[in-house]
């Protein structure tokens, strides 16, 4: 009641990230929705699309290239590469709700990840 | 002089004293004529405004017997001017029927101390959470205008339904969710600090509920607890309803 408002501290958005507050600046770390519990949309269930990502839950997906030789996204160890399609899982991605990241069929525990937490080029 | 056989008899619980301007032993709350509408209250024993919180600390009573204004909350103590009514500061001490616990209710006035003829005044006429509440020489401010509400004509406390003030819905349940890619809700962890974590619907812990009483918003695991302000952070302490506990939408 005296102007601040609730933020996750940093902005911050990992699990166990504290909340506390701060003056109005505005911002994801700043922005919520009061939903009550029985108004909570129902978890989203596999196949069905995730509007806010743009992916369907858990269905697995190729990326290709939209060159002239349509190459598809693969592994080379854990690097990502363009390759001609060839049948394995190393090429098929798909989206975990959970994580709401995009992982690989081939190795399930790991998600597309920009290499140095984020902040190199590569894949 | 007063032959016996003529002395008045004492005046019963719910009579009016006159004199006083109150109902004897009769609840009753003082309700400041500034916008907010806020209730005399006590942060330990020093008189303060404060939103309505359903406390005892909020309900006082005049007693026939002392002649003083008690406390529901510590029926030992009276409305006190410090410094043995030489101060300025009001707060509630043990009842001794001093001239500082001496009070009448004028409702032109407000209550008037019956000694010195100096009034009940919120500081500098600031309508504020936890603002001092002392005494003055009357001025006919709006600081020292207040209303008498008694309990038993007061509304019912909120139960259900939008509270407008506060934008929250009473006693139903919500989820705090993090507008954040994650949509982390928020969580108070073993009844104290606040974090977001994954949507667990089940968990009460991640569940809160706005309280009609004490307009705090509670966790709907550990009830007694409310979402508390500590410098910047957020935590989950025993519900006080002070301005670090009280939150709008």
């Amino acid at each position: 009641m005296k102007g601040q408002v609730i933020e996750v501290v940093g902005a911050v958005d990992s699990e166990n990230r504290n909340v506390g507050v701060n003056n109005a600046k505005g911002g994801m770390g700043q922005e919520w929705d009061i939903i009550y519990v029985d108004e909570m949309p129902a978890a989203l269930k596999i196949g069905e699309e995730n509007k806010d990502w743009g992916f369907k839950i858990n269905s697995p997906f190729y990326v290709v290239s939209m060159k002239k030789r349509g190459y598809f996204l693969d592994l080379l160890g854990n690097n990502m590469v363009m390759k001609t399609r060839n049948g394995m899982t190393s090429q098929q991605w798909y989206f975990d709700q959970k994580t709401r990241t995009i992982k690989s069929v081939r190795t399930k525990s790991k998600s597309w990840d920009i290499q140095s937490s984020g902040k190199a080029s590569n894949l | 002089m007063i032959y016996v056989d003529e002395m008045p008899k004492e005046l019963k619980k719910g009579e009016t004293n006159t004199m006083f301007g109150l109902d004897i032993e009769r609840p009753f709350f003082v309700v400041t004529t500034l916008e907010s509408e806020r209730y005399l209250d006590l942060i330990g024993n020093n008189m303060v405004l404060k939103t309505p919180n359903s406390f005892l600390s909020q309900q006082w009573y005049f007693d026939q017997k002392s002649r003083t204004i008690k406390s529901m909350r510590s029926k030992n103590m009276s409305w006190d001017i410090d410094g043995a009514s030489k101060g300025t500061n009001l707060s509630v001490a043990a009842t001794n029927s001093y001239k500082g616990q001496l009070f009448k209710w004028d409702g032109e006035s407000g209550f008037v101390n019956m000694y010195d003829g100096r009034v009940l005044d919120i500081m500098g006429g600031k309508d504020e959470e936890g603002q001092n509440v002392q005494m003055s020489k009357a001025n006919q401010s709006k600081g020292q205008k207040w209303k008498i509400l008694y309990a038993d004509k007061a509304k019912p406390i909120q139960m259900k339904g939008l509270n407008k003030k506060f934008g929250l819905e009473v006693n139903r349940p919500f989820f705090i969710v993090s507008k954040m890619w994650m949509n982390r809700v928020a969580e108070c962890v073993g009844a104290s600090n606040i974090v977001i974590k994954t949507l667990v619907r089940t968990n009460k812990g991640q569940q809160f509920y706005f309280d009609g009483g004490t307009k705090t918003i509670k966790s709907n695991q550990w009830k007694d607890r409310s979402i508390t302000l500590s410098g910047k952070n957020l935590y989950m302490t025993t519900t006080s309803a002070r301005w670090f506990q009280l939150f709008k939408l």
